[in-house]
Order: structure tokens, then C-alpha cells, then sequence
């Protein structure tokens, strides 16, 4: 990442990093509320994005390509489990 | 820190006193910045200490023991978007079945068993088999269930939660 704070790729970066926050605050009170397993895998993938640009805005050399993806392909997993993956439901007799 | 937690005692000993206040009352009787009460208002209904419940123009507060259990259960269904809207169809169209409540949340079958089932277990609505199919009807104080439909409005925030959660149920 260049120094300048004004570069639009910068700009874009942290925009990314706080609506991953903003997401991952949305899906951590959704759970809250109604304690779907499904949110807490989201939320963790929300987070994965945030500290994606964290990692890339305070540690910019030192990070690893391989952690970028892999944090990439673990976030991409998360939501795929969350979306894939549903609690089993009673549907026996209520189906019209 | 001190000062501030016993502006919150003052501000929840006076909703409790005077159950329904609203935000001008408790400023003008307890004298303190509309910030502050606004900050503590914030923090009583984060912790459940009290219930906000919109009237026309002013939202009012309530002690949340001043609210019945039968109150509190309604405001916690009421919370949930999709099963509101559930009930709302309902107390219109009594005895609809579940394949009618499905086209009207636009949600799946499965998911509308899932919300019915919620709203059955808590003794909001009486479901009735006939055949293959099931009809619901909204049990319990429709004039009740009304009057805090009409008064309550979810904050954005937990609009989109409801709405993220619903995505995945």
C-alpha cells in the first residue's frame, strides 16, 4: 500500500475494511437475536475480510501472498457452509 | 463515571414512576442535557431495563417490568420482521394456509413452517389440520396485538439484521 491517504486504491481498501466491520457487527447482532449458526459463520467471514485489510494497511510487506488468499478462500468457504449447510427442520406434517 | 450511572438510576426511577414518559418529560423534569438522556436511554434498553414503544409523534418509555409478560412476548415477536408480517396477514386473513403465507413473505415453505412454528410454540397462532394442509389463525388479544403493531417501529439495525437472518434460516 502507498503512504498517501488520498490514493483511490487506499481510499477503497479502508472503505472495504469498514463495511466488513459494519457487516460483521450486523451479522454478530443477528445471531444475537435469533442464534442461527449460520450467522456466526457470515460474521466470521466478515471478519476475515476486515482483518484481510487490516493485515494489508498495517503490515503491507510482511504479509504473506499465501495468507491473503488463504484468508480469501477460508472467508469463501464460511459462506458457503453458512448458505449451503441448514439445520435439520421438522417438516413432517406441516407442508401444504 | 459515578455521576453518570446515578443520572441512569434518576432516568430509570422516573420512567418507573411514570410509565409511557417520553424524552421532553424526562428532560424537563430531571433537568439534564438531551445528550445525556439520550445516552442513557440507549444503554436501559440495550440492558432491557426498559421498553420504547412509539406513540404518533413521541416514543415512550416503559420500565420493563411495568410491561406484562404477555406484552413483552408480543414486542419480541414483533421485533422479528418476517413473523410480524406473518401475524399481520393472518389477523386479515384468518384460517390462510401455510402455501398463502409462504407467496405472501415470499419466503420458502420450509422457512414459513420454520416461523409458524415459533409463533404456534409461543401461543400466538392456533394451526388446524384439514387434510393434507394446515390453516392458522392468530390466537389470543387481537385488539392488544394491534395497538402494539401500530406503535412499534424497528430500528433500522435490526431491520437488516432480521432481514440478513431470514436470508439464511
Amino acid at each position: 500500500m502507498s503512504a498517501s491517504p488520498t490514493d483511490p486504491t487506499d481510499l477503497l481498501e479502508i472503505g472495504r475494511g469498514i463495511f466488513a466491520l459494519i457487516l460483521f457487527s450486523l451479522s454478530l447482532y443477528a445471531w444475537s437475536r435469533r442464534r442461527q449458526p449460520a450467522l456466526i459463520m457470515v460474521a466470521a467471514a466478515f471478519l476475515l475480510f476486515f482483518m484481510k485489510t487490516l493485515l494489508d494497511y498495517v503490515l503491507p510487506s510482511t504479509t504473506e501472498d499465501v495468507v491473503r488468499v488463504g484468508i480469501d478462500f477460508v472467508a469463501l468457504a464460511l459462506f458457503f457452509v453458512a448458505i449451503v449447510v441448514r439445520p435439520r427442520r421438522d417438516l413432517g406434517k406441516g407442508t401444504s | 463515571m459515578q455521576i453518570q450511572d446515578s443520572n441512569r438510576v434518576r432516568i430509570l426511577a422516573f420512567i418507573k414512576a411514570n410509565p409511557g414518559t417520553h424524552l421532553r418529560k424526562i428532560k424537563r423534569e430531571l433537568n439534564l442535557a438531551m445528550g445525556v438522556i439520550q445516552y442513557h436511554l440507549y444503554r436501559l434498553e440495550r440492558e432491557r431495563s426498559i421498553l420504547s414503544v412509539r406513540h404518533g409523534l413521541y416514543k415512550r418509555f416503559y420500565a420493563d417490568k411495568a410491561l406484562g409478560a404477555q406484552d413483552r412476548e408480543i414486542l419480541n415477536i414483533l421485533s422479528q420482521e418476517t413473523e410480524r408480517d406473518l401475524v399481520l396477514y393472518l389477523i386479515k386473513n384468518p384460517l390462510a394456509s401455510q402455501k398463502e403465507l409462504s407467496e405472501f413473505a415470499r419466503i420458502s415453505a420450509s422457512s414459513t413452517n420454520w416461523h409458524m412454528g415459533r409463533l404456534s410454540r409461543a401461543g400466538f397462532v392456533q394451526p388446524r389440520r384439514e387434510g393434507g394442509f394446515v390453516f392458522y389463525t392468530v390466537s389470543g388479544d387481537l385488539a392488544r396485538i394491534l395497538a402494539l403493531l401500530r406503535s412499534y417501529h424497528p430500528r433500522v439495525w435490526e431491520r437488516w439484521a432480521e432481514r440478513l437472518a431470514d436470508l439464511l434460516a
